[in-house]
């Protein structure tokens, strides 16, 4: 038992070093401060949590230069910054696997894959109503922030691959279930067949719109449940 | 209406414990006891009002040798004035239970 508190006593002591290497230089002696008062603290389970009070001084610290950075963002790039970040990153992604490194197997062997880039993609929409939500934003504005992450991202996504359809025609149709599908569908032209689902753009983008509000509503709340946690309702 | 700054339950505890022993020093972790917030909750609050000019702080040395000095604190006049106006704006305060105060 004696040996339990010990390492206890000892984590705390770890706990509170680490924030005093990570705590902005100004907010130090506040870590200090806690070490002064954990001799007094009597239990190891009790020195511990206190010690967990350095945690909240290296994160009140790294949220404030945080919230200091983004609100010096103009606003319209405040709030499509995870769009346009996604959307390079997308962008990229889809000309190396459709043009330069064209793959020649059916999306049937990727579905696992896939699963995980949605889920990524979820998560990434939420993340951006969490950021915003953390560094001041209202819960609707972190709503909105995920929506329009997800409208910026998915939409340049898709224009990317209707261009690249119409550009590369040949190379896109060597790919394995777009030949079969041209094949099936009684379509004289391979143009026609690639271009026949662009009506649905607008519908697509309204049902990616609903998803990443749903996304930000989710993360932004998330962010303000922890904010309340971690700046201490100060 | 949105909450005025530093008009959180936890700051309003920590604003009238101070108020109630204004020339004493408080130590962190009589406080922390006293108004039974945890260190996480207490010292955030402590840290933003001594960055506003409301806290003084002073290190003292351990009472104890080879223990480390100790931080304390009391509000400052801009401090008191604070407190009151925050107090008195949001009456009835369900004040801290103080039992003794400060150092």
């Amino acid at each position: 038992m004696r040996a339990f508190e010990r390492l206890l006593s000892a984590t705390a002591r770890r706990v509170l070093a680490w924030s005093g290497r990570h705590a902005e230089p100004s907010r130090r002696p506040w870590v200090d401060a806690l070490g002064g008062e954990l001799e007094l603290v009597e239990g190891g389970p009790a020195r511990l949590l206190w010690a967990l009070g350095g945690l909240s001084i290296v994160c009140s610290t790294r949220r404030t230069t945080l919230t200091r950075i983004w609100r010096s963002l103009p606003g319209p790039l405040r709030i499509g910054v995870f769009g346009i970040a996604l959307a390079v990153v997308g962008v990229v992604a889809i000309v190396w696997s459709n043009v330069i490194v064209p793959s020649h197997e059916s999306d049937d062997e990727y579905t696992t894959w896939y699963l995980v880039g949605y889920l990524v993609l979820f998560a990434y929409f939420g993340a951006s109503g969490f950021l915003a939500a953390w560094t001041g934003s209202s819960i609707r504005d972190a709503a909105l922030t995920g929506a329009i992450t997800a409208v910026i991202s998915i939409g340049i996504a898709l224009v990317t691959f209707i261009v690249i359809d119409n550009l590369f025609l040949d190379v896109v149709m060597q790919q394995p279930d777009k030949a079969n599908g041209f094949a099936h569908s009684g379509m004289t032209s391979q143009r026609d067949y690639v271009n026949q689902g662009n009506f649905a753009l607008p519908f697509v983008l309204l049902t990616v719109a609903s998803i990443g509000a749903g996304c930000g509503l989710f993360g932004g709340l998330l962010a303000h449940l922890l904010g309340r946690r971690c700046a201490a309702a100060v | 209406m949105p909450r005025p700054v530093d008009a959180s339950p936890q700051t309003l505890v920590v604003l009238a414990a101070l108020l109630d022993a204004p020339d004493a020093w408080h130590y962190g972790y009589d406080l922390s006891r006293r108004l039974r917030l945890r260190s996480g909750t207490l010292y955030p609050i402590l840290v933003r009002l001594a960055e506003r000019g409301c806290l003084e702080t002073r290190w003292v040395e351990a009472e104890r040798p080879g223990r480390p000095p100790r931080h304390t604190y009391r509000l400052t006049v801009a401090g008191r004035a604070l407190a009151r106006s925050r107090l008195a704006a949001t009456a009835p305060v369900r004040r801290p239970a103080v039992e003794g105060s400060g150092a």
